[in-house]
């Protein structure tokens, strides 16, 4: 067997499924046909039913698996031939042609200008936008160039420009342009493969009809999220085929049309909702009007986003038919029937049509050795939703069926959860851990030298602020040594060169948001040698260039102003060092629905101690015969692996302990039992909490409902099983109605969330923690009341012949909510990384006058 | 009423709500006046009362601190605790002889951009009216 796994796929199923798959101990092979990572959510401005900004999610995670030295990614690649079988496959994969060597590449565009051959259409862009014939594919990783054989005139003919010597060549200094690169064969081997590819919005006939291809003006839905997009070809301004702004926007959600009498989607209808938003986002004063069947609202949180939309002005209209006509004015018209609209007059049409698998899928599963179904997608003969005709090749996201992105993130942690399970025995065995980096050693006695880098972030920050002015203003700071400027900072390779001199042992960036980006600038900052709280981040696009862009002056002053505050408060952080706490490896799955079921009997074959609390007499009661059917291989091997504890008839007593290290009470009519495990999942809306207990488990693990008795889980679409307490996690009924099938299919996706924890025999803890200062605590012992964590504790000790007070604060229990330090009235206690003298330098570089 | 006079407002946002909030004004570009500047505390139940004190001592014209709202909180009820600071908070302003106005205590959730914004550009109008604060140097 092996460990490994190949994830076909890098959209957001797939980048999903390797992300969980790493942190379970599994080494992927990420294969993406396209040239970049992110498939057709790297193409979206918007999610709904969050709003999130998809770029802003995405981005991050997509950096994450590059630079995961556990992940190969085989961009622009294709499968040729799988053979072997269940835990040893060989697979054969083909590196296409890019004329410019990869590793050789450093992305600095050198060899665009000089290209001669321009107008070269972007397809990441549906053909709108041009490009040189030597480019980047899209803009995101990996950041390599590219050259288009087809625009290529040195290649069609050997000229370029005047001469017959290509000009890319001539300006590439790392020497990466290779005319003679041909196809590349590698062969690998893995023990699993996980089929997440294939989204493709639905064209053809129905589009067609509708004056798709044959109108100006009329676009796809994809297409129209292209120009809604910030790094779209239009830099986010909606613009017609004439350059002119479209006031009247209309929607047609397509297969509400068309006389396939196929179920409906669950996107589609959304999609137009989304876009509809962010077009009134961007000119309130617009005429938004989506045209359907009627609303579409199949999954937790859309009607409410259908509700907002609404109240912002988006209109709604029902039809039975709908035809698009261009009148000699270029005006289009939307002609319905059906409905209470006749007429609807639009500057621009936008076609929602369904996301489905793509063509290709049917020559995929050829190589792959996988059965189709009717409907040409990969065929589930086990009623299982994610496994495919072929033991050890399994699916998610639009593989396995149209579906949101939400719905795409579930599949991929199950299909993660299968592999990690069928390959338990070798996990761990062939991924290699990183050696902690070497860290410049700096004390609080040093003097601060700080790096500045300011990010441009395209044109989202450069765009509004004047950057080289604001570079030189910072430059006058105290303890500012130099500032740089760089194009996008999260690509790391700023501030690894700013920080590979190590002359300087403080970090500051002003960039986008710390709370979506912290994370990753913070590994590129431990990367550089330099303490990951050393850097401090300055929100200068979320909260000054998208927040004051038509005040020019203020816009300027606050940017200073933002600058000075973190370089003062850069050049007080200390280094932190997280503690390693030890990881209980086991979980706790409270529920007996199918999730409940999968979830344990998963992590069972796995190989981790399971404890199963259910309210029924056994595994499986209740259950109609349709999902006992689909539920029997788990109940089977729940019973096979001989890890999983059955509690039946059982109630929840109290619960403590934090992620890692949770005691459960499991009662039962034989007794009490304390249970000890390093998660817990939440598998049913049921209260199993004891009758009349005093101590509450869903009060104590801090979890909160909703207005349905539904579970209210941590924010944003990616994050669909997790809640904000860490280590406690959610699926089956404990977070909406769904059917036993995908009930069971969550159970499997949030074992993989578990696993993700408990795989480990430790965990590092944040080291953003209270800290005691003996010289100020009195022990008055005020702030051991307001500690949500029961973290601080009163001591007294003998010095000389008096008795003394102070407190304690457990590293491992508190959470670093602070409430200690602003009940303290003599600064006898703080949190790390947030002290007063950190809040008050702040204030103090606010109120200086620029 | 000095004609140039702009207010500075000094805003203590939540890590897990507001400041979440502010951000999401910032992607859906609704716009607020620039004179708010905020600082990321991890809970609004983290802020002493006396570095609000203390802004406003020094010259800023106004403080305004965005928790979650009440049973939102990631640390359960620091937001609860906020609010009976800002009671206490309101008390000594009124011992410093300063308007109730300059000190603001507020919900914004991570979704709420339009209300954060909103309640900015409120603030800093409020200030407007009331003048520079005469602690001022």
């Amino acid at each position: 067997m092996k460990g490994s796994v190949l994830v076909i796929g890098a959209g957001i199923s797939g980048m999903r499924a390797t992300a969980e798959l790493v942190q379970e101990g599994f080494k992927v092979f990420l294969l993406e046909q396209r040239p970049t990572i992110g498939g057709t959510m790297a193409q979206l401005d918007k999610m709904y039913p969050t709003n999130e900004c998809a770029t802003c999610t995405l981005l991050p995670k997509m950096l994450e698996l590059t630079s995961n030295e556990n992940v190969t990614l085989l961009a622009f690649s294709e499968l040729k031939e799988v053979t072997g079988a269940d835990g040893g496959f060989k697979v054969r994969l083909e590196k296409k042609v890019r004329y410019v060597d990869p590793t050789k590449c450093n992305a600095c565009t050198e060899c665009f200008p000089v290209c001669p051959v321009g107008a070269v259409p972007m397809e990441f862009n549906f053909g709108r936008g041009a490009s040189k014939a030597i480019r980047f594919w899209s803009p995101f990783p990996p950041r390599k160039a590219l050259i288009d054989p087809e625009a290529c005139t040195y290649i069609r003919e050997g000229k370029c420009g005047e001469g017959t010597e290509p000009l890319c060549a001539e300006a590439c200094e790392p020497d990466a342009i290779d005319f003679s690169q041909k196809p590349a064969e590698v062969e690998i081997e893995v023990g699993s493969i996980i089929l997440a590819a294939g989204a493709k919005e639905e064209r053809g006939e129905p589009l067609a009809r509708l004056g798709h291809g044959r109108l100006d003006n009329v676009l796809t839905s994809l297409e129209y999220e292209r120009l809604l997009s910030g790094l779209g070809p239009t830099g986010g301004v909606v613009k017609r085929d004439d350059e002119t702004v479209p006031h009247r926007v209309a929607w047609i959600v397509t297969e509400d049309f068309d006389s396939g009498g196929r179920p409906r989607s669950p996107t589609a209808f959304m999609s137009a909702t989304s876009e509809a938003l962010g077009t009134l986002e961007r000119d309130a004063g617009a005429e938004a009007i989506v045209i359907s069947g009627g609303p579409k609202l199949e999954g937790r949180g859309y009607e409410a986003f259908w509700n907002d939309a609404r109240e912002r002005g988006v209109q709604f209209t029902t039809a039975s038919a709908a035809e698009v006509t261009q009148g000699p004015d270029g005006a289009l018209v939307v002609s319905c029937q059906g409905g209470d609209r006749d007429e609807i007059e639009a500057d621009m049409v936008v076609l929602s049509p369904p996301l489905v698998a793509s063509k290709s899928m049917t020559d995929l599963a050829e190589r792959l050795g996988i059965g189709l179904d009717d409907h040409g997608l990969p065929a589930t003969p086990d009623a299982h939703p994610l496994k495919t005709t072929r033991k050890g090749v399994y699916l998610c996201g639009i593989a396995q069926g149209s579906k949101g992105i939400r719905e795409s993130v579930i599949d991929a942690c199950a299909a993660a959860a299968a592999s990690a399970a069928r390959l338990a025995g070798v996990r761990g065995t062939e991924i290699t851990s990183p050696s902690p980096p070497e860290l410049l050693p700096v004390t609080a006695d040093d003097e601060a030298k700080t790096a500045v880098m300011i990010c441009r972030c395209g044109a989202n920050i450069a765009g509004v602020l004047d950057i080289q002015e604001l570079a030189d203003y910072v430059g006058t700071l105290p303890h500012v040594a130099r500032v740089e400027i760089t194009p996008f900072g999260c690509d790391g390779v700023k501030i690894k060169e700013l920080l590979g001199s190590g002359e300087y042992n403080r970090l500051l960036v002003g960039a986008c948001s710390p709370r979506t980006h912290e994370p990753l600038f913070q590994m590129y900052t431990e990367a550089g040698g330099l303490n990951r709280y050393l850097i401090e981040i300055v929100n200068l696009r979320n909260q000054c260039t998208w927040v004051h862009a038509h005040d020019k002056e203020g816009v300027a002053r606050k940017a200073r102003t933002l600058m000075r505050m973190g370089a003062a408060r850069v050049a007080l952080q200390e280094p932190l060092t997280g503690l390693s706490i030890p990881v209980t490896q086991s979980c706790l799955v409270i529920g007996g629905t199918p999730a409940g079921i999968a979830c344990a009997a998963e992590l069972g074959e796995m190989g981790y101690a399971t404890y199963l609390a259910i309210a029924e007499d056994e595994p499986g009661a209740g259950l109609d015969a349709n999902a006992t059917r689909l539920l029997a291989p788990h109940l089977e091997s729940m019973r096979e692996s001989g890890n999983v504890t059955v509690y039946p008839r059982a109630t929840i007593g109290q619960v403590q302990g934090f992620v890692g290290n949770y005691t459960a009470e499991v009662v039962t009519e034989g007794g009490s039992n304390q249970v000890e495990v390093g998660t817990i999942v939440i598998a049913t809306r049921d209260k199993m909490g004891r009758p009349g207990g005093e101590e509450d488990y869903e009060h104590a693990l801090y979890l909160t409902r909703d207005d349905d008795g539904f579970f209210v889980g941590a924010l944003g679409n990616l994050n669909p099983l997790d809640f904000n307490t860490d280590g406690v996690f959610m699926c089956g009924s404990a977070r909406d109605d769904t059917s036993a099938a995908w009930s069971m299919v969550s159970g499997e996706a949030a074992a993989s969330r578990a696993a993700a924890i408990i795989s480990h025999g430790e965990m590092a803890e944040s080291p953003v923690v209270s800290c005691v200062v003996d010289e100020n605590c009195d022990g008055c012992a005020y702030c051991i009341e307001p500690c949500p964590a029961h973290a601080i504790t009163l001591i007294e000790y003998m010095k000389g012949k008096e008795i003394k007070k102070t407190v304690e604060a457990n590293e491992a229990l508190c959470k670093g909510c602070g409430s200690c330090m602003a009940t303290c009235p003599k600064e006898g206690i703080f949190v790390h990384h947030f002290r007063p003298d950190h809040l008050r330098a702040m204030v103090d570089a606010l109120l200086e006058v620029a | 009423m000095n004609e140039t006079y702009e207010p500075v407002v000094v805003t203590f946002c939540c890590n897990w709500c507001s400041y979440a909030g502010a951000d999401a004004a910032g992607t859906a570009k609704v716009q607020y006046p620039s004179n708010v500047h905020i600082v990321r505390v991890m809970c609004s139940g983290m802020l002493h009362p006396n570095i609000v004190i203390d802004a406003l001592s020094k010259g800023a014209d106004g403080v305004l601190v965005c928790g979650c709202h009440p049973g939102d909180c990631h640390y359960q009820e620091g937001n609860l605790k906020a609010e009976k600071r800002g009671e206490a908070i309101g008390l000594i302003l009124e011992d410093l002889g300063l308007e109730p106005e300059r000190f603001r205590l507020e919900w914004v959730s991570a979704s709420e951009g339009t209300r954060f914004a909103r309640i900015a550009t409120e603030m800093v109008e409020t200030l407007r009216e009331l003048g520079p604060n005469p602690f001022r140097s």
